[in-house]
């Protein structure tokens, strides 16, 4: 979705199933958008919408002409208000069906800007629901994280100049990507192989290092040098036989950014470090490297 | 009975103009860094049993730091200053507005600055 260069997300919570975001000029709340994602082969939107209108006690606003944003299904999109009181006013609902991502979106915009039109609205026209399955893109303040399809977002700890997304992929894959900034105070602080080994995230599994050895990628003609490591992760003893997972991670210092990117990934099988390396090589690239 | 606490509006609060508390005694660190050593009244259980009334606390502070803590000198206002550190370092308006207001309400926390609010503004909520 693409907003004003003022808003910003006041709340985010949630996972790729379901979840809200509440987003506002400053602290003043605009809208809030939540999403969810219900069975496929069981849900039928219209119905759904007909009793969720009615157990808000809202109607359809016939004469609000709100074009449908793409890859979303305008039939039952529908933007109605009343129902929701605040003490401002009435505020407007818009409802969005995507359903190649499976995805439900239900927007509400404050009195203010219920009047269908201004910037919540132009807003909801530019959301882009991404399709199951897919490649996706996680943009946080300025920061860009590409992920490879079939890799949905579980975990995530955004804190200023360490941020930090965990996925789960098919198998039972796991990726993690993380960014801290400005690197080079970071590295005062922390080795890279601390940084490697420190996870905001916690497992209950530890990991046994294999190898550890310098490694560099090439990006843009520079050569970010970095860390790599192998190893594998698994329960504590006496429990160490049960379902180890194999493990790679890296870690590469940009310092014309100043930043250290961070990314590791598990699996039951071992697997090479492409995967890896291409995560890092996208991470802030506006278009994902091929 | 518990105080009220004065509602302050976020425009308000970015109008406000942070000012550093003398401190006793500055040490310069590398890489733009510093010790920052400031006098405080001392807590009032520590008061009551015969301790001291005032007591140092020194509070160090990386370069970033260091940019705000310098640029809170009474007369530059929040906004002003979050406009700074974002041209200084790179960073997107929203992420260095939470950056530095978070930064400014841990310094005010420990003491080390002051913030300056008009009276017209003290009061008015969200």
């Amino acid at each position: 979705m693409d907003v004003p260069p003022r808003w910003r997300p006041l709340k985010i919570e949630g996972t790729f199933s379901g979840g809200r975001m509440i987003l506002g000029r400053g602290a003043d709340v605009v809208m809030q958008v939540k999403w969810w994602r219900p069975r496929p082969n069981r849900f039928r939107a219209e119905r759904w919408l007909r009793r969720r209108l009615r157990s808000l006690k809202a109607r359809i606003d016939d004469e609000a002409a709100c074009p449908s944003p793409d890859g979303f299904d305008p039939v039952t999109r529908a933007v109605s208000r009343g129902g929701r009181r605040s003490k401002r006013g009435a505020c407007a609902l818009w409802y969005g069906w995507a359903p190649a991502a499976g995805v439900q979106i239900e927007a509400v915009v404050g009195p203010q800007d219920s009047g269908g039109r201004g910037a919540p609205w132009h807003a909801l026209q530019s959301l882009r629901a991404a399709k199951m399955g897919a490649p996706t893109t996680w943009a946080v303040f300025d920061s860009l994280f590409h992920v490879p399809a079939g890799f949905v977002v579980d975990q995530y700890e955004l804190l200023l100049g360490d941020l930090s997304l965990h996925f789960t992929g098919p198998d039972r894959q796991t990726l993690m990507l993380r960014q801290i900034y400005p690197a080079d105070l970071a590295l005062e602080r922390r080795s890279m192989a601390d940084w490697l080994e420190f996870s905001r995230f916690r497992t209950r599994r530890h990991f046994r290092g294999e190898t550890e050895q310098n490694w560099a990628i090439e990006r843009h003609g520079r050569r970010l040098e970095g860390l790599h490591r192998t190893g594998v992760k698994s329960y504590p003893f006496p429990l160490g036989v049960v379902r180890p997972r194999c493990s790679i991670g890296a870690a590469a210092l940009d310092t014309e950014a100043g930043r250290l990117m961070v990314a590791e990934h598990d699996s039951s099988r071992p697997h090479d470090d492409a995967l890896l390396r291409r995560a890092i090589l996208a991470m802030n690239q506006i278009e994902e490297v091929a | 009975m518990a105080r009220s606490r004065a509602r302050l509006s976020r425009k308000a609060a970015m109008q406000g103009r942070p000012m550093q508390v003398p401190p006793i005694k500055t040490e310069t660190r590398d890489k733009g860094g510093a010790l920052i050593t400031v006098l405080l009244d001392g807590p009032r259980w520590a008061r009551f049993i015969g301790g001291k009334s005032k007591v140092q606390r020194s509070y160090g502070l990386d370069r970033f730091g260091m940019q705000v803590y310098e640029a809170c000198d009474g007369k530059t206002s929040v906004r002003r200053i979050v406009k700074r550190f974002a041209a200084d370092n790179g960073l997107g308006p929203a992420e260095a507005e939470l950056a530095v207001s978070t930064f400014l309400k841990t310094l005010m926390a420990k003491g080390l600055i002051v913030m300056g609010v008009s009276k017209d503004n003290v009061g008015k909520g969200r």
